[in-house]
């Protein structure tokens, strides 16, 4: 095997010599121009992470305008999405006073709205896990699910608790919230009753959970300075750290993990010896699982094709537009694979129960189905789309040998 | 790597151009004809020199043996072992479940603290449908809860109903013995055929010699960083290298290392597995297969250490498009076998086989043709399944002439 190695460029050398020296001038030339345009069109091979995605030419019209997609997804997509979380946590802080000043069915009902308000608007933000949010492991603050609740009747009944503490990472957010408002009574007299007790401090825990995602939300909201973001949208490399590779690697890793996993796979049972119906989210709200996963699935949707977050009707440049670039002579396009796809996902997934849970234990088989088809997309996106895009993963699965 | 790259079109292109002065000068200057003819001869020369092989599936590194695959032989050991166990009325359903999904219990004690199971690699690559697993599972439940009581209370099977059932023969003699479900299931069958597919050929087809689990590991196989030790103190084997041996290890973990064919009755072999019926289909359908596929592991895992990847990728399809044959061709002869002992009134004989067929056509859906596509969907495969076992007496109501037409379907499938 080694002499092969040493022996190839000793043989294209022979070859190079051979054939200048049989032809003319006129003949180089050409050779040179061909050689030019080759390596041009290489470099979107998969076989090196070094290519010409740079923008260095953002200026040519026919080049894709990797700044102005990275613009769309921070003007249009990332910074609305957020933006819109934040207030509806405004809102969120409100009822919740009002609730706790008052805990009667109205304010409670109108605390719940406001609740699965905020919950479906977070669905388009957390898949950008990426600078401050990464930092401080925002999503796993926002969105843990199970919830912990012998954490958090212990965190109640000691008051002695730090929500910054990793341990208290399970015991807030909205699914704690999801548990404080469905979870802690048999029924709602009773809930509102505890919550009426101010001796049994359920209130004094919601707002303090409620203030916790707004400080951190409004903490992730400043992060997105217009230094910040200028720096972002001048990222247009493709090395590992470049804005592009970091968004689409966490674009992947949460249709992956925060999506398929989490939302179908871990219920349905895939990753265990049996199904496990109560790892659903929102478990204790019972009916708002498919409603927030059906949420989630057109925030994927949305990012995927550009859609603005507050105009879905507009679009700016997405990775869709990026693969139809790189696939421009291809016949059938990757973009469409993914897209059809994410149709039959939305289709399986409105056909599951309202509760998830109940889906499981009814009728997991369902949910298998609705793994299956979330699951090809995966294939597309991390192994097909990847190869296309050629960004590396900058995440991996664990061998089990 | 860039450097590389630019060289190779460099050829290319200059060898086009080569071509095309010939063309042009052909009329003429003879001379320059000569010349290409020399050009032409060189590079064959190198086309070749990349491939010696060696005969054996043995490669090393610093005389280090870098092959190793114990994990796999743990897990084809448990698989065997289930086969017995699914067929043993005493055993309950926690400890095949726990055999199973845990990887302990079993009789072989080593096996319990291998840390392998078998459970997560049952359809469990990148493409194969969740909804495969609990249907083994189920058997696993359906065994322990319906059959084996069923057979412990001596009740004798018949159309919808559990129980042991035994073929008597033409001359009077008792022919096969089997415990079935109401359907006629012999589960321990439909379990290790059901393995096969679901388990060995999705590891070794969809998992381990796929583009996308050994391109995954190209930037440290390029650059000579290992990820693997065996049993040394470091690393000395790159994970490109140890996912092509696993690929290897899912096919040969019982028999030997460096050869094909079973292993040796005294060093133990294959029994039940993907080696043991690839042995039958070498010794009957397709002779040559073993060594075709063995030769194929042996050119790719060279073609890793070469770095060529093309040539891996092409390797990898002919391990593939082989290993998947074996399952087309079992699952077509079982429903012929079946429908043939149906014909001669031996139920169990047909139990037995319509049973293995159904284990074979379940893997139908992890195999991969030449053209790279498996030869029957999830959802052909559920299909065929489901007219397979129709009716509450499931094969006890099936006619020589549905099975027939069935494997016929599959023929025209796997194109074999």
């Amino acid at each position: 095997m080694k002499k092969y190695i040493t022996f190839l460029p000793l043989t294209i050398v022979l070859i190079s010599i051979q054939c200048s020296s049989e032809m003319d001038d006129t003949d180089n030339l050409v050779i040179d121009e061909t050689i030019t345009t080759e390596i041009v069109s290489d470099s979107n091979s998969t076989d090196n992470n070094n290519n010409s995605n740079s923008s260095s030419s953002d200026s040519d019209s026919n080049s894709f305008n990797h700044k102005e997609m990275l613009t769309n997804w921070v003007d249009n997509i990332i910074i609305p999405s957020i933006t819109n979380f934040d207030n509806s946590l405004e809102i969120f802080e409100e009822s919740a006073t009002t609730f706790v000043n008052a805990p009667t069915t109205e304010t409670l009902s109108n605390l719940k709205e406001a609740w699965l308000s905020s919950f479906l608007k977070w669905q388009h933000v957390e898949m950008f896990d990426i600078g401050l949010s990464e930092e401080i492991f925002y999503k796993n603050r926002i969105n843990l699910y199970p919830t912990n609740v012998e954490k958090i009747e212990n965190n109640i009944s000691d008051q002695n608790y730090d929500l910054d503490e990793p341990v208290n990472f399970s015991a807030q957010g909205l699914n704690g919230i999801d548990y404080l408002l469905f979870g802690i009574g048999e029924n709602e007299n009773e809930i509102i009753s505890k919550f009426s007790d101010e001796n049994l401090n359920y209130g004094k825990y919601l707002t303090d959970l409620v203030d916790k995602m707004v400080s951190l939300t409004s903490e992730i909201k400043l992060s997105w300075s217009d230094e910040y973001k200028s720096s972002f949208i001048s990222s247009t490399d493709n090395t590992a750290s470049s804005s592009i590779n970091k968004v689409v690697n966490d674009f992947i890793y949460y249709f992956e993990k925060g999506y398929r996993a989490n939302k179908i796979g871990i219920p349905a049972g895939v990753f265990s010896d049996k199904p496990l119906p109560n790892r659903v989210e929102a478990y204790y709200g019972k009916n708002y699982s498919k409603i927030l996963a059906l949420e989630a699935t057109d925030a994927v949707n949305y990012f995927f094709n550009g859609n603005h977050s507050n105009d879905t009707e507009s679009k700016g440049l997405s990775i869709k537009d990026y693969l139809d670039y790189l696939e421009a002579d291809k016949e059938e396009k990757l973009s469409e694979k993914i897209n059809s796809q994410l149709e039959k996902i939305k289709t399986k997934v409105s056909e599951l129960n309202t509760n998830f849970s109940e889906q499981v234990n009814q009728e997991n088989l369902k949910m298998l189905i609705a793994y299956d088809v979330i699951q090809a997309n995966v294939v597309f996106l991390k192994v097909d789309m990847l190869q296309v895009l050629n960004i590396s993963v900058d995440y991996v699965d664990a061998d089990g040998d | 790597m860039k450097i590389k790259n630019l060289m190779i079109v460099g050829t290319a292109t200059i060898f086009f151009s080569c071509t095309e002065t010939e063309t042009i000068t052909e009329i003429v200057e003879v001379e320059k004809i000569v010349t290409e003819t020399v050009t032409v001869t060189e590079t064959e020369t190198v086309t070749k020199n990349i491939y010696i092989l060696p005969e054996e599936y043995s490669f090393t590194r610093n005389g280090l043996q870098t092959v190793y695959y114990t994990g796999q032989t743990a897990r084809l050991k448990m698989a065997t072992e289930l086969k017995g166990h699914m067929n043993d009325n005493s055993k309950t359903k926690d400890q095949l479940d726990t055999m199973f999904n845990s990887g302990t219990g079993f009789t072989d004690s080593t096996l319990d603290s291998s840390g392998k199971k078998v459970g997560n690699k049952t359809a469990s690559s990148p493409v194969a449908s969740a909804t495969v697993k609990p249907l083994f599972d189920g058997w696993i439940e359906d065994f322990t809860s319906n059959v084996a009581p069923a057979v412990s209370a001596g009740t004798t099977a018949s159309s919808g109903v559990a129980g042991s059932y035994t073929d008597t023969k033409d001359d009077g003699t008792t022919g096969r013995t089997v415990k079935v479900n109401a359907k006629g299931f012999e589960l321990n069958q439909i379990f290790s055929k059901g393995l096969i597919g679901a388990f060995q050929v999705d590891q070794i087809v969809n998992n381990y010699l796929s583009f996308s689990k050994l391109d995954g590991a190209r930037e440290d196989n390029d650059n000579g960083v290992y990820g693997y030790k065996n049993d040394q103190a470091e690393n000395y084997i790159t994970k490109m290298e140890h996912y092509w041996d696993e690929g290897f290890g899912y096919l040969y973990g019982l028999d030997s290392q460096f050869k094909p064919g079973l292993g040796d009755a005294a060093t133990g072999k294959d029994t039940a597995n993907l080696n043991y019926y690839l042995n039958k289909v070498n010794s009957k359908e397709e002779p040559g297969i073993s060594q075709k596929i063995y030769d194929a592991f042996i050119a790719g895992r060279a073609a890793i250490v070469a770095k060529d990847y093309d040539e891996r990728d092409k390797q990898a399809g002919i391990v593939s498009a082989e290993i998947s044959k074996v399952i087309g061709y079992k699952a077509e002869s079982y429903l012929r076998d079946g429908a043939e002992d149906i014909t001669n009134g031996m139920w169990a004989d047909a139990h037995h086989a319509l049973s293995e067929g159904y284990g074979f056509i379940l893997g139908l859906q992890f195999t991969k043709n030449s053209e790279g596509n498996p030869y029957m969907t999830n959802e052909e495969v559920n299909s065929m399944l489901d007219r397979l076992s129709a009716g509450d007496g499931g094969f006890w109501e099936r006619t020589p002439e549905e099975l027939t037409t069935m494997a016929d379907e599959i023929a025209q499938a796997t194109g074999l």
